[in-house]
């Protein structure tokens, strides 16, 4: 191999080098924000259902608490009048 | 001769009044009766009636159920949408009109509610403003008493002879499915009955309650299979299969699954298809038990020595079904059944409480259960049995399935502007839109009716009685539509 062409050689080695850890680069950051993008998404989500889980909570409060409207103060004495004649 | 499916519910109400000590049940009841606001309405013509008769023509039997049928209270009303109000047993009692098919079933029996909650309020209006009627679409008092919610099969009459007789009765396949069923259509119970082992929460409000596994008899010893034979229609062509084994109930797919997939099982088996064998090895211990367990784990001896859970045996009747339907001649509306059944079934057998929002026992299983914990309660308290109670109250402003549902918390089958037609209208394509055509149409001529016939007062002449021999033929616009099952 003549100077030039070693000197060629050298410099085309450089910028393989140079591409291949571009590329490394590339992939290094397309993985940090697909990491970063999953992690946002996990937490919307967490939000999501907690936000969904407090809802379906208060709505559980609002049921309970009207049903607890409908009931009587002596629930004893509503089931022993509750006595029916045997039917069918 | 396979004939359409037609098929009725009858429901027995509890009643209390609120602050009104001293108002008897029967005595309410009645007066309920006088205040129906319902205009299109003639007297119950009960003449006709014969409920002592037996399937099996056994007349030790016929004495026996001609004794222990409780004479009537008061027959009570034809009411313009087919249907028939009266109390009986001290109960106010709705019977719906028939119907084709399930989801009509589901309204007509919602119509009931509505009917007799329009009593309600119209008595309420009478009473001391802290004396306020309520009425209970449950089976159970929690005092050892019970009341039912019986269901009516149409069946050719020949098909219901080999339901009960001969060396191997039909009917006999159909036990294993009416004991597991409760999974499905169980209305839900805090505590037991009848000194049963005291459960927390039981499946099925009246399982506690059947003691024989065949019999005439409907107010004591409780059979499985009821022999009650009374057509109500032409005997020679029909005749009514009466089931007694059954929970009233407000989810409307608990109401839906209940009819539709025991009519089509006795489709199946009026086209000569075979059900599985699944016969149980002490039926009457496998009702209890399968309702004392929740998590519908609970496995029943076969008589050949397997042992199955509920919802197996119903998965086995299932798969038949599906694949009857899919040889064809099912009616049009057996794929929905079969699609839900399934479906409630997958669900039951993974984690019952997912179907918190469709099934009655479930729902109400959820709602005591999240009450008991909350209130660190025992499972005896008698709150949990008011809100047992108070879960059928048909007011639709205190009730709490009622509430459930407007909340949204419920699944519903059909729409309310349907059920509230249903009120006034009959179901289309069985004899009740002749009989309630008549009724209505007739300028007041029609003085009495029945199921199967109407008096009609004739000018200068005694009454004619028009029969109604045929539950299957609609009017004239709509003969044809209900379905033949082939």
């Amino acid at each position: 191999m003549s100077w030039s062409e070693n000197l060629q050689h050298q410099a085309g080695g450089e910028e393989r080098l140079h591409g291949v850890q571009e590329a490394e680069r590339i992939e290094l950051d397309r993985r940090r924000a697909a990491a970063e993008l999953a992690a946002a998404e996990r937490r919307a989500a967490q939000s999501a259902l907690a936000e969904e889980e407090a809802a379906a909570r208060e709505r559980l409060q609002r049921l309970d608490d009207h049903i607890e409207s409908l009931l009587s103060r002596d629930p004893q004495e509503f089931v022993i009048r509750f006595l029916q004649t045997g039917g069918q | 001769m396979a004939v359409s499916p037609v098929c009725g519910l009858e429901t027995e109400y509890g009643l209390i009044v609120d602050a009104g000590a001293g108002c008897s049940q029967e005595a309410t009841a009645l007066a309920l009766l006088r205040h129906c606001p319902v205009a299109a309405r003639v007297p119950w013509d009960s003449g006709a009636e014969a409920p002592g008769r037996d399937a099996r023509d056994d007349p030790h039997a016929m004495a026996a159920g001609a004794e222990a049928a409780a004479p009537g209270c008061d027959a009570g009303y034809l009411l313009g949408n087919g249907a028939r109000l009266y109390v009986d047993c001290g109960h106010p009692e709705y019977s719906t009109p028939e119907c084709a098919e399930p989801v009509a079933l589901v309204r007509a029996d919602r119509a009931g509610e509505l009917v007799l909650e329009r009593c309600r309020r119209e008595l309420n209006r009478f009473l001391p403003v802290d004396q306020v009627v309520r009425l209970i679409k449950n089976n159970v008092d929690y005092q050892g008493h019970s009341y039912a919610c019986h269901e009516n099969y149409l069946v050719d009459a020949g098909f219901y002879r080999g339901l009960f007789g001969g060396p191997a009765p039909l009917l006999s396949q159909l036990v294993p499915f009416l004991v597991s069923r409760i999974v499905v259509c169980g209305a839900g119970k805090v505590g037991s009955d009848n000194g049963r082992t005291a459960p927390t929460f039981q499946i099925s409000q009246r399982a506690d309650f059947f003691e024989e596994l065949l019999g005439l008899q409907t107010t004591s010893r409780r059979p499985i299979v009821n022999t009650r034979d009374e057509p109500h229609c032409d005997p020679a062509r029909f005749r009514r299969l009466h089931v007694i084994i059954g929970d009233s109930n407000m989810a409307q797919v608990s109401t839906y699954l209940k009819v539709g997939t025991l009519q089509l099982l006795l489709a199946m088996l009026e086209e000569g298809a075979s059900l599985p064998d699944l016969t149980l090895a002490d039926p009457l211990a496998a009702l209890p038990a399968i309702s004392h367990d929740p998590t519908c784990r609970q496995r029943v001896e076969l008589s050949d020595g397997r042992r199955l859970s509920a919802v197996e045996i119903q998965l086995a009747f299932a798969d038949a079904a599906q694949r009857f339907a899919g040889r064809g001649g099912a009616p049009s509306w057996a794929g929905e059944v079969i699609e839900r059944w399934g479906t409630v079934l997958h669900k039951l057998a993974d984690e019952p409480r997912q179907l918190a929002s469709t099934l009655d026992w479930v729902i109400k299983l959820d709602l005591v259960d999240r009450w008991r914990q909350r209130k660190r309660l025992a499972w005896s308290a008698a709150e949990l049995r008011e809100i047992d109670i108070r879960y059928h109250d048909i007011d639709r402003e205190a009730g709490i399935f009622y509430h459930l549902e407007s909340a949204g918390a419920v699944d519903r089958i059909t729409a309310e502007d349907a059920i509230l037609r249903a009120v006034e209208d009959p179901p289309s394509a069985t004899r009740a839109a002749v009989r309630s055509g008549l009724l209505r149409g007739a300028g007041g001529r029609v003085i009495a009716g029945s199921w199967g016939a109407l008096l009609r007062r004739e000018d200068g002449g005694p009454p004619r009685r028009l029969e109604l021999a045929d539950p299957t033929l609609g009017p004239p616009a709509t003969a044809g539509t209900a379905e033949p099952r082939r």
